[in-house]
């Protein structure tokens, strides 16, 4: 080394000068190569796939990937749109590319707004907006929308491409997959906890397909209705003032992507059961969904006005199994085909 | 684009295969060169600017520094150069910092003075290149260095990738000679600079983003929650984070650099094995320490000049230090902590630097242990957001509080591995990390290879950019 610090790479040269590196990392790569292959095996055997982690990067990449086109789909919800309609079916009966915008827990009319303010964003809106984000006053709860959507206009270039290498990545390869690394496996043998795969896994299009069959419905069901309770008592319904001034936010939304050509639809999804009891005791229809479905210039699908919709059973309350799922959206997609909507 | 990415992986792959292309030496260097600049614009295109004009502004007054026939010309250029890059500097790291102090000061006249929120972004790594670009000018006005006939060698000097963002901050006269003859990466040069990038990436993925840095969030987000053993896991977390994330960057550039055939200088040596703060500054950062101590505290007139006047230099080269590492009074209060250390570590030295008392093996192993002990207090300025949560932290440190914020296993998940890196530093104290690894057994050290890449491949939490990177 020139200068007066030392370096690696002299005593490197001291130290290993003579070893074949090249055999030692030839070596190394087979090994890592075939201890991967077995540990990726291992999971398919356990009957794991593919799933996507969700986070802001990848519902940004998705978000840009709506813009600029006519034939643009967005979804935009919450977990119920999530698992309930898949952008690929719609996508092989439709001339539409479609994109999960739905926030898992979230409330989705800040991103029905954001669409609208971007005038590089041209297609069609399908939402889906559960009666407490509806008529909730839950700011408080709109953070994770709010952070993601502040997050996706500032992503840098090398997180951008990041993502796209991070999705591809995820959805090939099942150790990938959150659940199964080394932390996650290490917590669950602390708690004695078995590992399974994840019910409902996400797709690199950000659709969830659940399968109830491998969890237990039963305390799933339970643990659902008591969320769902203990989400409507606590938060405090809008008076009918403030709920209009919502509407009407919703209102501009809508004309503002109206005005650019596109289309918007409002979809209520089924829930049953005891938790559609909790929702239309504490959000009853008549005050809420009905007043929106006539305040707003968009078509609007309630799923309990429709025969074809209404026998849907959602297997834990409030989600479509991937199954009905599957129907769910044929059924959408022909009332939309119906209503000149595609 | 950081090196704990996959983007990083295929631009790294990217890059060697067209370096290893049977091309000419110069086309080679360019490529490095405008690699470089890729690296950097994953970030923020725009911001490639300052880089130009950080590299003109060095080019240019270095030929004007060595052509200069009076001494007030050389002057001038020099304070060009710093001017421009010191300006910049300023500008975008300390300028919200300087106006939100002054708004303070106003305030505190009575004046209610409320300008509007700067919203400046903080390049990354400005701190890295303005100081490396800076070497430069000050080594040609030292006449250290004849300005370097080459442009392309030098904005390649500026730019190279491995160190561009977070160090180490390599010298004009270390580097640019590595330009003049055609390089490959020798078989051990690619075999350990490969084993380096790994080590490095562990050390940051693993130890210091998904070990520490949970606890270390965690009781810093929480200071008034946290109880006595809570407050000092969170500070020795943070120990133990800040070392791991900062040596593991330093390493994959060094290991980067290397399968390039370049030689970067080391930045760290086993530093909490330091037995005093100016051995401590001779293994920490080593290439900001030796930096600022070259370019500041010896123009300051160093130790030259009375004890008074040394005590005077070093709480101002470390005041600045402190500075350099963010804008916020709580890094002045970091620097200023580490002034003190230096200089009643002068003092005491002295008067009690004979005795052969504090030459033994276990007063030395002391002195040892409370060198950390300090370093870790003063980490709690450097890591607090604010003054407040800093002294709070401190008082839950020393004075006994029965609260738990943390589980029995997150304090073990700090205090295991923290316990491990002490011991180990301890014990390869005077030795190198070659040394070491060339003492491991052959297919042991293949095996922790191996098991350092399969942590990281299974590894899937989100990636934290690098501490460094905010400085």
């Amino acid at each position: 080394m020139l200068s007066s610090t030392s370096n690696s790479s002299g005593r490197a040269k001291h130290y290993f000068g003579r070893w074949r590196w090249s055999y030692i990392w030839l070596l190394i790569v087979l090994i890592y190569i075939l201890i991967i292959a077995s540990w990726e095996l291992h999971w398919r055997f356990r009957g794991f796939t593919p799933s996507v982690t969700d986070d802001w990067p990848v519902w940004s990449q998705i978000r840009r990937q709506a813009n600029n086109h006519e034939d643009s789909l967005a979804l935009v919800g919450a977990s119920r749109i999530l698992l309930g309609l898949d952008p690929a079916i719609i996508e092989k009966e439709t001339d539409y590319s479609a994109h999960m915008l739905a926030i898992d827990g979230s409330n989705p009319i800040p991103v029905l707004v954001e669409l609208s303010n971007d005038s590089d964003f041209i297609g069609n809106v399908i939402c889906s907006i559960p009666s407490l984000w509806l008529a909730g006053d839950l700011k408080s709860k709109g953070d994770r929308t709010a952070k993601w959507l502040r997050k996706y206009r500032k992503q840098s270039l090398s997180s951008k491409l990041e993502t796209r290498l991070i999705l591809t990545l995820q959805g090939l390869l099942v150790f990938r997959y959150g659940g199964v690394t080394p932390k996650k496996l290490w917590e669950k043998w602390q708690q004695d906890r078995p590992v399974k795969p994840p019910y409902a896994p996400m797709r690199i299009d950000r659709f969830r397909t659940a399968d109830y069959s491998m969890i237990d419905l039963e305390s799933l069901r339970d643990a659902r209705i008591e969320r769902t309770r203990d989400l409507h008592l606590k938060a405090a319904m809008l008076g009918k003032e403030e709920f209009l001034q919502r509407v009407k936010i919703i209102q501009q939304a809508v004309e503002r992507i109206q005005q650019r050509g596109g289309k918007v639809v409002f979809i209520r999804f089924p829930s049953c059961g005891e938790v559609l009891t909790i929702e239309e005791e504490t959000v009853p229809r008549h005050l809420y969904w009905d007043v929106l479905a006539k305040e707003v210039s968009a078509p609007t699908i309630h799923f309990e006005d429709h025969e074809n919709l209404r026998d849907f059973s959602c297997t834990d309350g409030s989600h479509l199994d991937y199954s009905d799922a599957r129907r769910f959206t044929r059924e959408i997609i022909t009332m939309l085909q119906h209503r000149d909507f595609f | 684009m950081i090196f704990n990415s996959l983007t990083f992986l295929f631009f790294f792959a990217a890059v060697h295969c067209v370096y290893a292309l049977p091309l000419s030496w110069e086309k080679r260097k360019i490529h490095l060169w405008l690699s470089s600049y890729v690296f950097y614009a994953a970030w923020n295109p725009p911001f490639v600017i300052l880089l130009w004009v950080s590299t003109l502004i060095d080019w240019f007054t270095g030929k004007k520094i060595a052509q200069a026939t009076t001494k007030s010309r050389k002057r001038f250029f020099l304070a060009l150069s710093l001017a421009v890059n010191l300006g910049m500097l300023g500008y975008f790291k300390y300028g919200g910092f300087l106006l939100e102090t002054f708004t303070s000061f106003l305030q505190t006249t009575g004046l209610d003075y409320q300008p509007a929120a700067p919203n400046i972004i903080l390049p990354v790594g400005i701190s890295f290149y303005t100081f490396q670009s800076l070497s430069y000018s000050l080594d040609i006005y030292r006449g250290r260095l004849q300005p370097w006939p080459k442009f392309t060698d030098f904005a390649f000097y500026v730019t190279f990738f491995p160190q561009l963002v977070a160090g180490p901050i390599v010298r004009a006269v270390d580097f640019l000679p590595q330009c003049r003859k055609p390089r490959r990466a020798t078989p051990y040069q690619m075999g350990w600079g490969l084993s380096l990038l790994v080590i490095g990436l562990f050390e940051k993925v693993i130890l210091a983003d998904t070990l520490m840095a949970p606890i270390t969030d965690t009781v810093f987000a929480d200071p008034e929650g946290a109880g006595t053993l809570d407050a000092w896991s969170g500070v020795f977390g943070f120990a133990g984070q800040v070392f791991f994330d900062f040596s593991g960057y330093s390493l994959c550039a060094i290991g980067v650099a290397m399968t390039f055939g370049f030689v970067l200088p080391d930045n760290f040596r086993f530093p909490y094995a330091a037995i005093g703060f100016s051995d401590l500054w001779q293994r920490w950062h080593i290439s900001l320490s030796s930096w600022l101590r070259d370019y500041l505290y010896i123009s300051l007139g160093g130790n030259r000049k009375g004890d008074l006047r040394t005590f005077a230099n070093l709480m101002m080269t470390m005041l600045l230090g402190g500075l350099w590492h963010g804008a916020a009074w709580t890094y002045v209060a970091w620097g200023g902590l580490h002034g003190i250390y230096l200089a009643v570590e002068r003092f005491l030295v002295s008067i009690l630097g004979d005795v052969a008392f504090f030459k033994k093996k276990f007063v030395r192993a002391l002195l040892g242990l409370l060198t950390f002990i300090l370093f870790c207090l003063a980490l709690v300025f450097f890591r607090s957001q604010e003054f407040g949560d800093a002294f709070t932290l401190l008082w839950v440190m020393f004075w006994h509080q029965k609260q738990q914020l943390l589980s029995q296993a997150e304090t073990l998940q700090v205090m295991l591995p923290l316990g491990v890196l002490l011991i180990g530093q301890a014990l390869m104290r005077d030795s190198s990390l070659e040394k070491v690894a060339a003492r491991i057994p052959g297919s042991l050290r293949i095996l922790i290879i191996i098991g350092a890449l399969l942590t990281l491949s299974l590894h899937t939490g989100g990636e934290r950019a690098f501490i460094y990177f905010q400085f």
